[in-house]
């Protein structure tokens, strides 16, 4: 409070005045010392009305906000025309020096004139008054006793004088506490001291003040952004470590996954194909509408046929190289029978476990990063960009090391590429092993990675006697099959869902299913509670309503959230879906109906339509462009088309995933063709298919491809993989563990080259943005050249092969797999940058690539060779498989036939490159993509589109 | 999906999908146990509601037991539980035309006990399946 006191001193006989009145405009408060001493009391006689108090202070406030405008205060004047009034001099009147007035008989005053005046006749009231406005009773002081009589009061005010009018204006209410310290304050200053210094001080200790806050503020934002920065300090160190931590698991993943192919290997060199019991055996279980023994015969007879294909490419070249076609047919009947369970369970164990570490490495970096991403998310500045890039090496995490600089995304390129293509191992694995493939899902953007659960075999008593509807039939008991719960979210961010469901039943399914499906929610057990929770401020991305509820129905719940909150997307969960039902549900606010029973397909469809930009997020998070990231989610519907294509589960809803039905289409007809077919053409979608998601999203690059290349051991088809692929969400579990996957029709076959499109965009866009930093260019290039050189040998090499000896392609496959492993190790260690790293991408098959998109590309090259020798050879496949089933085999010949177009345009544009620019340094490596980029692109185009 | 069947597979096996690789059926298992039990109380609710004629109650818990039933997939028990709640809101099966009070009642009397023998079908035939005592 600024404004000066207008200070007044009183003793007992002179009056001291000292007006400190300010010269500025500034509403002043009356101040007076001793004001108490006049005592109200004095009259108490008079009652103290409760309610004429109230109407005195009521009067007071408004007169007090004139006297702030300027005015004279109401009672001021209505006092002073109270005095003016003569007519009751005898009662109240002026005082004899014209500086007091005085109350001659305070009864009388209270009877007739209080009431004509001031509308009460409350005396305390109208004492209170004058104390307020800074009058002072005055002491009968007289020596000659009492001048106006013995019960007169006598008021003085320094500036409310007979006649002085204008003086009036200077009376002002007492302000309260504030302004009474104030005055205290001010008679500790001399009275000598000028107004000018006073006013200075006032000034200079208000400016004090503001400095000092200003300085309290400073030092709180500076300790607050020391805080953050040691926060942020603290996530770097934690994403670091965890990404060494995520390396080292992956080097122990890669271990026993190698350890697990050279089993295999050895094992089929030794003891034949150990396997297959297993998988004859589940494909036996798995065919329930099939009469038992005849499956058993015909898909065990199937399986020799076709079964050298795998083997040999899986074997060591040495002690294969030669099986004549007939030679598996005997072998199969003696291996089938001796089942090397133990060992390959040792192995499975092992490497579920290190998987298992894995994922909670995975879990972690994605916890750490999620918390350094939420603190960089309010920083607006370029921290920002910085921070999903490096989720995405945490991702990517045996790319970095801690000598990767987090936050460029070009360090891709280093030996990352590694633990994709390191598990890059024969095609026969084991599928009934290789397919407990024990990654989860991972979310792509923030990296969450989503485990629902572990992955061990599943019993395959459930799967028959939910598809018998009755117990056991003879299986063997020890064969496996490995389902997963899990899919792969398609959001970054998981969205906020309330569930609004009173039935325990619904409500737990239902959790589980929002759980599977990776979203966050909170739970409402009524209309009620819900429309509590969206009350109280949460922010839901969707509301799930049921509607039947006790205590408050859906409907109304809707209804009445839509009064606070007209955005959030409800939609009604509900078994009652006639059309006036769901009228009703809209008009009632809901935004859509899921209608009950609902299933994870269904309920993620739901969701992902209305939590659309949460998908967004991913791709913006990652810094993707949205058309490529929608691109690629624009497969997610792909699945049924394939499946349609095959005819054979047209008429079963691929929505219900169940497993039995997957496994009836699967295995039902096509069986026999599948196993060499698929293990040669699941390759194609396999390995494409992963090096798509990278560009989709580098966050997931190993992991991703890791489940391409489990998958495609476990022959999955490429319809299952544009469902991973595109984190769709759907049915892993459907696809879980098919022996030998499903025959890739040729849609599917086709979308998943339609990912390569993709893929080579995206690799194109990161080799021209990142060009390996670290390594100069030409010599990077002269090698990719020499390579290529190398690999157009080895192409030549391979077709001689192929002619000579059909069934040697796979094994030259093998070869040249192994040798680009090989080669991949041999840079493992050796690169330091991403140059090298490209560098063996280009020979590599899955050398490592120029960082996880880069990493693409050569191995679609190697992909499309391999396609050569596939295309070649698949007429003898044929021949072999055809009496088994003819629909089948028309959709191999139709990829077959794809497959050769395909490479031949591959080929000629290779060539074409390869003699047109020699030497043209600089641009090579893009244009080595730029080339699988139009291979890529023209496939889709022709076939899906 | 042949809606004679004491469990359509269809749902059923997405329940048991949330099972994942649980041995023991863990999550499948305690939503039908917790099934059973609310069967069971819903049944005795019926029961009460059947003596005190009070239909729209009958209506509610139909639509109740017809929630959780649609969930686990017991399609006889859902559909009965369908025709109680029209029932119990005096219209015929399908949810059209209108009945007396009593006919309701009367068809919903024959109708529960249908229920019953269905759902102990469908109890039967899960506990067999979870090996339940």
């Amino acid at each position: 409070m600024s404004s000066a006191a207008s200070d007044q001193e009183e003793s007992a006989s002179p009056v001291t005045q000292a007006d400190l009145r300010k010269p500025d405009n500034e509403p002043q408060s009356a101040n007076s010392h001793g004001g108490e001493e006049g005592s109200a009391d004095d009259g108490g006689a008079a009652p103290d009305d409760a309610n004429t108090l109230t109407s005195g202070s009521g009067t007071t406030s408004s007169s007090a906000s004139v006297a702030t405008s300027g005015g004279v205060p109401d009672f001021v004047k209505k006092l002073f025309r109270m005095l003016e009034d003569t007519s009751e001099s005898d009662i109240v009147g002026w005082g004899v020096n014209g500086d007091t007035f005085v109350v001659r008989e305070p009864n009388e005053f209270a009877k007739t004139v209080l009431p004509k005046h001031f509308k009460h006749n409350n005396p305390a009231s109208f004492v209170r008054q004058l104390n307020k406005y800074g009058f002072h009773k005055i002491r009968a002081q007289h020596e000659d006793g009492k001048l106006y009589g013995d019960s007169a009061w006598e008021f003085q005010h320094p500036n409310f004088q007979l006649n002085k009018k204008e003086m009036l204006e200077s009376i002002r209410r007492k302000t309260t506490s504030k302004g009474k310290s104030a005055a205290a304050a001010a008679p500790a200053a001399p009275p000598s001291v000028p107004t000018s210094d006073d006013k200075l001080t006032t000034i200079l200790r208000k400016d004090t003040t503001d400095l000092q806050s200003q300085v309290d503020n400073l030092t709180r934002l500076q300790a607050d952004i020391a805080g953050y920065l040691e926060g942020l300090s603290r996530n770097y160190r934690m994403v670091v470590e965890e990404v060494l931590n995520f390396r080292k698991n992956m080097a122990a993943q890669d271990q026993v996954i190698r350890s697990l192919v050279n089993y295999i290997a050895v094992k089929q060199t030794g003891d034949g194909f150990p396997e297959y019991k297993s998988i004859s055996n589940s494909a036996r279980q798995e065919l329930p509408s099939l009469v038992a023994d005849d499956t058993g015969q015909s898909s065990a007879f199937a399986f020799a046929k076709n079964i050298n294909l795998p083997t040999s490419s899986a074997a060591v070249p040495l002690s294969q190289g030669g099986f004549p076609p007939g030679f598996n047919l005997e072998d199969l009947g003696r291996t089938a029978v001796e089942l090397p369970k133990d060992e390959s369970q040792r192995i499975y164990s092992n490497y579920e476990n290190v998987a298992r570490a894995s994922v909670h490495q995975m879990n972690e970096i994605s916890r750490h990063v999620r918390q350094a991403y939420s603190i960089i998310q309010s920083v607006p500045s370029g921290l920002a960009s910085g921070s999903p890039s490096s989720g995405a090496e945490a991702a990517a995490a045996s790319a970095g090391g801690p000598s990767t600089p987090l936050g460029n995304t070009n360090s891709f390129s280093q030996p990352g590429g590694m633990s994709a293509s390191s598990s890059c191992s024969p095609p026969s694995c084991a599928p009934s092993q290789m397919g407990g493939f024990p990654l989860g899902a991972s979310q792509q953007g923030g990296l969450t990675v989503f485990t629902v659960g572990g992955f061990t075999p599943r019993r395959d008593d459930v799967a028959s006697e939910a598809g018998q509807g009755r117990s056991s039939p003879a299986r063997p008991p020890n064969s496996m099959r490995v389902t997963r719960a899990t899919c792969v979210p398609p959001w970054s961010v998981p969205p906020k869902v309330l569930l609004v469901e009173d039935d325990i039943t619904c409500r737990k399914l239902s959790s589980k299913l929002l759980q599977v499906v990776g979203c966050a929610f909170d739970v409402a057990v009524d209309g009620l509670d819900a429309v509590e929770r969206m009350g109280v401020g949460t922010k839901y991305d969707i509301v799930l309503m049921d509607i039947v509820m006790p205590n408050l129905d859906g409907v109304t719940a809707t209804n009445r959230i839509r009064q606070f909150d007209q955005f959030t997307p409800i939609i009604s969960m509900t078994s009652n879906t006639t059309e006036n039902d769901c009228i009703n549900y809209l008009a009632n606010g809901m935004n859509d109906i899921l209608a009950k029973p609902f299933n994870k397909h269904s309920m993620l469809n739901m969701i992902e339509r209305y939590c659309n930009h949460l998908v967004g997020q991913r791709a913006a998070a990652l810094g993707i462009p949205m058309a490529i990231a929608s691109a690629g989610r624009r497969w997610e519907g792909l699945p049924s088309n394939p499946s349609g294509n095959s005819g054979r589960i047209s008429e079963i809803d691929m929505d219900e995933g169940s497993p039995s039905a997957r496994v009836g289409e699967n295995t039902s007809q096509q069986m026999a063709l599948s196993s060499s077919s698929s293990s040669r053409k699941g390759k194609e979608p396999a390995v494409s298919l992963p090096t798509s998601t990278m560009s989709t999203s580098d966050a997931v690059a190993a992991t991703t491809a890791l489940v391409g290349e489990m998958a495609r051991e476990g022959g999955m088809s490429a319809d299952c993989f544009s469902d991973v692929l595109n984190m769709s969400l759907n049915e892993m579990t459907g696809l879980g563990i098919l022996p030998f996957g499903n025959i890739v029709p040729e849609g599917g076959y086709m979308s998943a080259l339609g990912l390569d499109q993709y893929d080579a965009r995206g690799a194109g866009s990161s080799s021209a943005s990142s060009s390996q930093p670290l390594q100069p260019q030409h010599q990077q290039h002269q090698q990719q050249h020499s390579q290529q050189q190398q690999q157009q040998q080895q192409e030549q090499q391979q077709q001689q092969q192929q002619q000579a000896y059909p069934s040697y392609t796979s094994y030259t496959d093998a070869t040249n797999q192994q040798q680009q492993q090989q080669h991949l190790y041999s840079h493992v260690p050796s690169s330091s940058g991403g140059g090298s790293g490209g560098g063996g991408s280009a020979n590599g098959g899955g050398g490592g690539g120029g960082g996880s998109s880069l990493l693409s590309v050569p191995r679609l090259r190697k992909r499309s060779r391999d396609t050569e020798g596939t295309s070649s050879d698949a007429p003898s496949g044929l021949d072999a498989s055809s009496s088994s089933s003819s629909r089948a085999d028309s959709a191999e010949s139709a990829a077959a036939h794809h497959l050769n177009q395909s490479h031949q345009q591959h080929q000629h544009q290779h060539n074409h490159h390869h003699a047109g620019n020699p030497a043209d340094a600089a641009n090579s490596s893009a244009m080595y993509i730029s080339t699988t980029a139009a291979v890529g692109s023209k496939k889709p185009k022709t076939n899906h589109l | 999906m042949p809606s004679d069947e004491i469990v359509d597979h269809n749902i059923f096996d997405q329940l048991l999908e949330m099972d994942e690789d649980d041995e023991d059926r863990g999550f499948s298992r305690d939503i039908v146990t917790n099934y059973f039990e609310q069967a069971e109380t819903t049944f005795s609710s019926m029961d009460a509601s059947l003596a005190s004629k009070d239909l729209q109650a009958l209506s509610r818990l139909g639509h109740f037991l017809k929630g959780s039933s649609a969930a686990l997939g017991l399609t006889k028990v859902k559909s009965s539980c369908e025709k109680m709640q029209h029932y119990g809101n005096m219209k015929d099966e399908h949810g059209s035309g209108s009945l007396s009070e009593d006919e309701a009642l009367k068809r919903i009397a024959t109708l529960l006990k249908q229920t019953k023998t269905e759902y102990h079908e469908a109890e039967k035939y899960l506990k067999e399946f979870y090996g339940m005592p």
